[in-house]
């Protein structure tokens, strides 16, 4: 694994990408409301004809003109920022979904009977811990299946030793196996 | 193609890791982007034609251009939008975060309980789909375990309680040997 072992190390680091994606988000959205801003100016610093009547005229147009200008105008800043947002959330959670889907292939290559492999992360991953406790899982079940082994051999080098009391010896290896497996339930 | 393509290709980011994921996050942010254009449209275009309304009303016309209307408070509404929608966002994240992390914290506690032999305690993972989605593949695969391990135990009170003949109990126990090799090979 190479990311820090403690729980609260990985907290933190999960932490960092949600701060990260939050000072990202801060300027999206900064950006998208300055364009917005801009956009407007544009429209409303265009001076008025001389005349009063023209004045008139045009503040009236303006006013009715609005409507469609706000909606148009929405739905850009609408599609502008969330395609931004879409970009960067997609971005800053891969960090979250590569390690799910990493977890999804491995638990595949558990159920498929082949050897089962740790699971590695990436530098900058989140969901540290979800991988080290899969991990240990794996390496607990494997050094229980150890034990369950190693009972059986035993017996069987005393077999070898022993022919006399070979039946005995693997009854009580049995017994041990029946023990250890108990505690799974 | 050549080496350079297939090499540049081989090392090319998958950005899409699990678009169902990332999608959700990009929509849940779409929405408050929504919420804030939609606001912001209805608040504004009420200001605004309230304003230039009034102000075709006056008797005398001292502003040049529409800017000195409704400047300030275009400024005050754009401010508003984007604070709303990037307060908004931030509770989208916080929510996010704290659902990604309880479910993950559930996933974490069920290889734990794994780990002292309980295969069978569903894990009811909470949070996004696929976090649940994993907590079910994790049940699934320690529900599988836990099937091959009391396969074994069967086998093993079989060999301590049935009075077998020498070749048949050591048939049976290669039999249970290698059924324990497959579990996490």
């Amino acid at each position: 694994m190479n990311s820090p072992p403690a729980d609260k190390g990985q907290h933190i680091a999960e932490q960092g990408i949600a701060g990260r994606f939050a000072m990202r988000l801060l300027l999206v959205i900064g950006a998208g409301g300055g364009i917005l801003f801009l956009g407007f100016y544009l429209i409303f610093i265009r001076p008025f004809p001389g005349t009063f009547s023209g004045t008139y005229f045009a503040l009236r147009d303006l006013s009715a003109f609005l409507v469609p200008v706000l909606v148009f105008s929405m739905l850009a800043y609408f599609l502008v920022v969330s395609l931004g947002i879409a970009l960067l959330s997609g971005y800053a959670f891969h960090k979250i979904a590569g390690p799910l889907y990493r977890m999804e292939r491995a638990l595949e290559n558990y159920d498929s009977g082949h050897a089962v492999k740790a699971v590695f992360l990436r530098e900058g991953d989140g969901l540290v811990s979800l991988a080290q406790a899969y991990n240990r899982y794996v390496a607990g079940l494997r050094e229980d299946r150890q034990k369950w082994l190693a009972a059986m051999e035993h017996a069987e080098r005393l077999c070898l030793q022993e022919a006399a009391t070979c039946r005995a010896e693997m009854e009580e290896a049995l017994a041990r196996l029946s023990e250890l497996l108990s505690r799974y339930r | 193609m050549s080496p350079h393509t297939s090499r540049h290709l081989a090392r090319r980011r998958i950005f899409l890791v699990k678009p169902r994921f990332q999608g959700t996050v990009a929509l849940c942010f779409a929405a408050i982007v929504f919420a804030g254009a939609a606001l912001f449209a209805g608040f504004f275009s009420q200001y605004a034609r309230t304003a230039l309304r009034v102000a075709s009303l006056q008797g005398h016309y001292d502003f040049l251009s529409p800017h000195e209307i409704i400047g300030s408070a275009l400024a005050l509404h754009v401010l508003a939008l984007s604070a709303g929608v990037l307060a908004g966002s931030l509770l989208v994240l916080l929510f996010l975060v704290r659902r990604i992390r309880s479910g993950v914290e559930r996933l974490v506690e069920t290889f734990r309980v794994s780990m002292e032999g309980d295969l069978s305690s569903p894990t009811n993972a909470t949070g996004l789909s696929d976090i649940a989605e994993l907590g079910r593949k994790v049940d699934a695969s320690r529900s599988r375990t836990l099937s091959r391990i009391r396969e074994i135990r069967a086998d093993v009170e079989f060999l301590r309680s049935e009075p077998l003949t020498d070749e048949e109990f050591a048939k049976r126990w290669d039999a249970l040997k290698a059924a324990i090799r497959r579990v996490v090979p």
